[in-house]
């Protein structure tokens, strides 16, 4: 029952969306969304990106031009299938987390910038089971008839544009 | 700022000659030039109209209301001989710098703390960089620090993202937490 008071309400939440179209006043709207937002750091960006729809795209929209947490270093396991993420205060222990889908790598990586990452086990053999397996990650909606050749493309269309994280020297 | 000359005419001259204001709401103010200028699309319209500017009859606004543009003329009257604000941006993390407000400029928003999005939008229709900026600050100050169900009732914004996609967002932000 709960369930589907819940499915109601997201139906509903959908339906409201479809049918709201973009005025002027809108677009006037988003520029001084994405001006107040240009003030806040990047903990707060994140927060903000969970306010409503409208401010998630303004966000999302224009992701480049916002401030990003620094992190020390981002080791990607891809034989392990784990990510860890090391804080910049040495004396805070790195998180640990399970390799999202290759897809979702660099949504999971917007908001952040690294001085160092570092990747192991890109050797096919080695890197596919385990890349597949993270594909059926709990939360993603993993097609399983998905080739192999296909998972690597993605992982190679990751790793050409993975600089863009690392943090420009100074 | 505001020193070029209108229409030949010279500014010190020109800018203690009134000018009249329709707003939207059809409410009409007089208005020193000076302080009008303070908006680069009054000063536009003025200068555009050169000649043939009738400073009686005045000036429409479609775009701001009567009560809102009161607001801003508050502004414009402090402002009136402030220097251009310069906007920084630290190059690094890119936060943009905040700025330092005065006294008055602190008084003037606590004044209008419910307007701060009405502000925003009319400082940027009416070009008007210190308040669309200073606007801005205000509302991310706001902002700052507080949770998406605070900000929400603060603004009174509705809750329109699905459980579904609330929790992709967290899964997608999960490597952000320290």
């Amino acid at each position: 029952m709960e369930q589907e008071d819940s499915n109601n309400s997201n139906q509903k939440i959908l339906q409201k969306r479809k049918s709201h179209k973009k005025a002027p006043i809108e677009v006037l709207e988003n520029a001084i969304l994405l001006k107040v937002f240009s003030f806040l750091d990047a903990k707060s960006v994140v927060m903000t990106e969970m306010v409503c729809q409208k401010w998630k795209d303004v966000i999302q929209e224009s992701i480049d031009e916002f401030p990003k947490m620094l992190m020390d270093q981002i080791k990607l396991h891809f034989d392990e299938g784990e990510v860890l993420v090391y804080p910049i205060d040495e004396k805070k222990v790195p998180s640990r987390h399970i390799m999202p889908p290759v897809e979702k790598l660099s949504g999971h990586m917007k908001h952040i910038t690294i001085n160092s990452l570092f990747i192991r086990g890109l050797i096919p053999i080695e890197t596919t089971p385990v890349l597949r397996r993270s594909e059926s990650y709990p939360f993603s909606e993993y097609d399983k008839r998905v080739v192999d050749e296909e998972i690597l493309h993605r992982l190679a269309s990751f790793l050409s544009t993975a600089y863009h994280y690392i943090r420009q020297p100074k | 700022m505001a020193t070029e000359s209108a229409n030949g005419v010279s500014s010190p001259e020109l800018n203690e000659r009134d000018v009249v204001i329709t707003t939207n709401d059809n409410r009409n103010f007089t208005v020193k030039i000076g302080v009008a200028r303070v908006s680069k699309t009054i000063n536009n319209m003025i200068q555009d109209l050169g000649e043939s500017l009738d400073l009686s009859s005045g000036i429409p606004l479609p775009n701001v209301d009567g009560p809102i543009f009161e607001k801003v003329l508050e502004w414009c009257e402090e402002h009136k001989n402030a220097p251009e604000i310069k906007v920084e941006q630290d190059p690094h993390t890119r936060e943009r710098k905040w700025f330092t407000m005065t006294e008055w400029e602190e008084e003037y928003f606590r004044k209008f703390l419910s307007h701060l999005w009405d502000l925003a939008m009319a400082a940027n229709y009416l070009e008007i960089p210190s308040l669309y900026y200073y606007t801005c600050q205000k509302l991310a100050e706001r902002i700052k620090g507080r949770t998406p169900e605070q900000i929400r009732e603060m603004f009174g914004i509705e809750d329109d993202l699905t459980e579904e996609e609330k929790a992709e967002i967290r899964r997608t932000n999960v490597w952000c937490t320290y």
